[in-house]
């Protein structure tokens, strides 16, 4: 994980880094963060995955050009305009930006923080064991759906590798739920991010496959949908 | 056997108008549940066994599982089924009446339960089927916001249809023979034009509630935009003071360089900055009319001590009309002010995401506690529920418009009570009722809280 900061004022800069590192201390984050006072220094080495970007840098240099730049070299940073007050009052954004800070708000650094890392909660390894006792990986990003295959629970990742387990669907759900799973379906849980289609009574997954949504839980599902198509935008 | 039958079907074509039509919903103890059950199918063993089907144990037994099944009040359920069974029983038998003289021809005297009274039931259903999606569904409309005086019409109107059919196959039943073909037109077209009667005064109830609900719309409508006017108006009166200060200001300014007391211009014009930054807008989403009501409640908030703060940028305007933006967001925090004002921390927030595809709106307000919110149907926690409970209807058919999906939550977080509303409008600001059905979002209609 790395977080830059471009800003041309030593003074916010001074102020930004060690904000940063704090929230990553207390939130027991690993990640680097680096501060540039230009923005030409930071596009030497820039695969960040998060940056704080001033508006108006020093030497003419303009935030929205960088994050143009960036964005046309096929980057998937996402990138927080910092503003000042002046600036806030422009009407009209050129470039769509994960969040808009204020200078003068610095909370609100916390908050694009809190966001930016609830888009990486399935960014993460579970451990099972298979019907055979082996121990195995599946790293949740690559998981597409869990099923019901009998008695067992049919892993399916996304590469088409799949692993039977012993377990209980809805139990697996409940424990899957604050990762962008959703139960769809008597027998099938689903990970959000790889839908491709929906439409009132079924959704399509990127691979084709086709899920009728059970009449129990579309709810829920449509719920959990909404709120996952709130943190990301595809 | 067919004794069972029918009232397994009559039960749940009463379940069906109730939870529907009047928007009751069922107990939620099981006891009672399961007790109404077996009320009505007891009943229909018993009228099997006996083979006869009593009016009176009829509506005994219909009265007693309705009150049981529904949570609601005694004499509300009372009325309600007592209605119930009479229009249903007008519709019912005219049914059989009409079923029995198509298939075996004139008689309609013997009242005997056999095979072809069950085509007749599903007639009644379809009758009942066929007016909740021509003039319910399709407005949006639930027969319990029709108005009382329609309500007696109706039941009145049913009175005089079932004398009317009573009279006509009665009549024909003892003088077929005498009668030409003249006659039976002329009776068949007055029975038209009875249902005919009953479907207009329906129609014209649903108009009204119709026009009803646009009038408040656009009363609700009218009274934001005269508070907002109000606000411009005192805006522009001090802009008017600041500038009448303004030669003032310049002679204090003059005076204080001519002494050369650089210090106190300095201060002097610090001040007089701070005076004209209150002139200007504090909240810029990026959409002007989203601005207006923004910055208008955010001064309303400002007097109340609210905590009023909005994170997030739009890069551009939104896609709704003024008049949606206004009725949406002005509900919106109209309602979260109202809830936020009474409680000790009074907080709202108000986030914009703005999506490739669309752009969410979520507001959050402090709340004094946490709204068990019935399974459902939310409609107003305030006295006076007569005037309350449409802001979330305007924002539902404002949302709805444009095809967008909303969320309500009640929620205690970090220890306080919250109640949250999200909105999702895609961005490319379609408009339902501009844009053929096929050429729409998927799918996204029915996705609406509450529906």
């Amino acid at each position: 994980m790395r977080i830059c900061i471009v800003e041309d004022e030593a003074v916010w800069r001074d102020k930004i880094k060690p904000a940063i590192e704090k929230y990553c201390m207390d939130k027991n984050i690993s990640a680097r963060i680096d501060a540039y006072d230009n923005g030409k220094d930071f596009m030497e080495n820039a695969d960040a995955d998060l940056l704080f970007l001033d508006i108006e840098l020093a030497e003419g240099e303009d935030g929205f050009g960088i994050a143009e730049k960036l964005m046309d070299s096929g980057s998937q940073c996402k990138i927080c305009f910092l503003t000042s007050h002046a600036e806030m009052a422009r009407q009209g954004y050129k470039v769509n930006a994960y969040r808009y800070i204020d200078k003068k708000y610095m909370e609100e650094i916390d908050e694009a923080l809190d966001a930016f890392f609830q888009t990486k909660i399935q960014e993460r390894i579970i451990w099972l064991k298979d019907t055979a006792g082996m121990q195995i990986r599946i790293n949740l990003c690559e998981l597409l759906l869990v099923e019901t295959s009998g008695r067992k629970l049919r892993y399916l990742m996304c590469d088409g590798r799949t692993y039977f387990c012993e377990g209980r669907i809805s139990e697996t759900a409940q424990n899957l739920s604050p990762f962008g799973f959703s139960y769809v379906q008597r027998s099938y849980i689903v990970n959000l991010k790889y839908i491709e289609s929906l439409n009132s009574h079924e959704i399509m997954l990127c691979n084709g496959l086709k899920i009728t949504i059970g009449r129990v839980h579309s709810r829920e599902f449509k719920k959990d949908f909404f709120k996952w198509r709130m943190l990301f935008d595809d | 056997m067919i004794y069972i039958i029918d009232n397994i079907a009559n039960y749940f074509l009463y379940l069906f108008i109730i939870h529907y039509g009047f928007r009751i919903s069922p107990r939620k103890n099981r006891l009672f549940i399961g007790a109404s059950v077996w009320i009505m199918l007891s009943v229909g063993v018993i009228n099997a066994y006996f083979d006869t089907n009593s009016p009176i144990v009829y509506i005994v037994w219909s009265v007693f599982s309705i009150c049981l099944f529904f949570e609601d009040s005694l004499g509300h359920l009372l009325i309600l089924s007592a209605a119930l069974m009479y229009f249903t029983g007008i519709v019912d038998t005219f049914s059989v009446m009409l079923i029995q003289i198509v298939l075996i021809g004139g008689g309609v005297g013997s009242t005997d339960i056999t095979w072809w009274m069950e085509p007749a039931y599903l007639l009644s259903f379809l009758v009942y089927l066929l007016i909740y999606l021509c003039l319910f569904q399709k407005n949006d409309v639930y027969l319990c916001d029709i108005k009382l005086k329609y309500k007696f019409a109706l039941l009145i109107q049913g009175g005089i249809f079932q004398l009317f059919y009573d009279f006509v196959f009665v009549f024909f039943e003892e003088n077929h023979a005498r009668y030409g073909l003249d006659a039976y037109v002329v009776f068949s077209i007055s029975i038209v034009g009875a249902i005919y009667s009953i479907f207009l005064t329906l129609g014209l109830a649903i108009r009204n509630i119709l026009s009803d609900r646009q009038n408040r719309e656009l009363q609700s409508f009218m009274h934001m935009q005269k508070q907002q006017y109000d606000y411009q108006l005192q805006q522009s009166a001090a802009v008017r003071r600041f500038k009448h200060d303004l030669v003032n200001h310049i002679g204090v300014l003059r005076e204080l360089a001519n002494q050369k007391r650089t210090e106190e211009v300095k201060e002097y014009i610090d001040t007089i900055w701070h005076i004209q930054d209150e002139f200007d807008l504090k909240i810029h989403t990026g959409d002007s009319s989203l601005d207006v009501i923004v910055n208008y409640y955010l001064y309303l908030a400002a007097k109340e001590n609210i905590d009023f703060a909005v994170s997030g940028k739009l890069t551009g305007k939104m896609g709704l009309e003024m008049f949606d933006i206004t009725i949406l967001m002005g509900n919106i925090l109209q309602n979260s002010m109202e809830a936020a004002v009474q409680t000790v921390t009074p907080e709202i927030q108000v986030e914009l995401i703005e999506h490739k595809k669309e752009i969410f709106i979520v507001v959050s307000n402090s709340v004094v506690e946490k709204i068990n919110q019935p399974k459902g149907f939310l409609m107003t926690s305030k006295a006076d529920t007569a005037n309350h409970g449409f802001g979330l209807q305007n924002i539902a058919a404002t949302v709805e418009k444009y095809s967008g999906e909303y969320y309500t939550e009640s929620i205690v977080e970090n220890g306080k009570a919250v109640f949250r509303i999200s909105i999702a409008i895609p961005k490319d600001g379609v408009q339902k009722n501009t844009i053929p059905k096929d050429k729409r979002r998927t799918g996204y209609e029915n996705m609406y809280c509450g529906r």
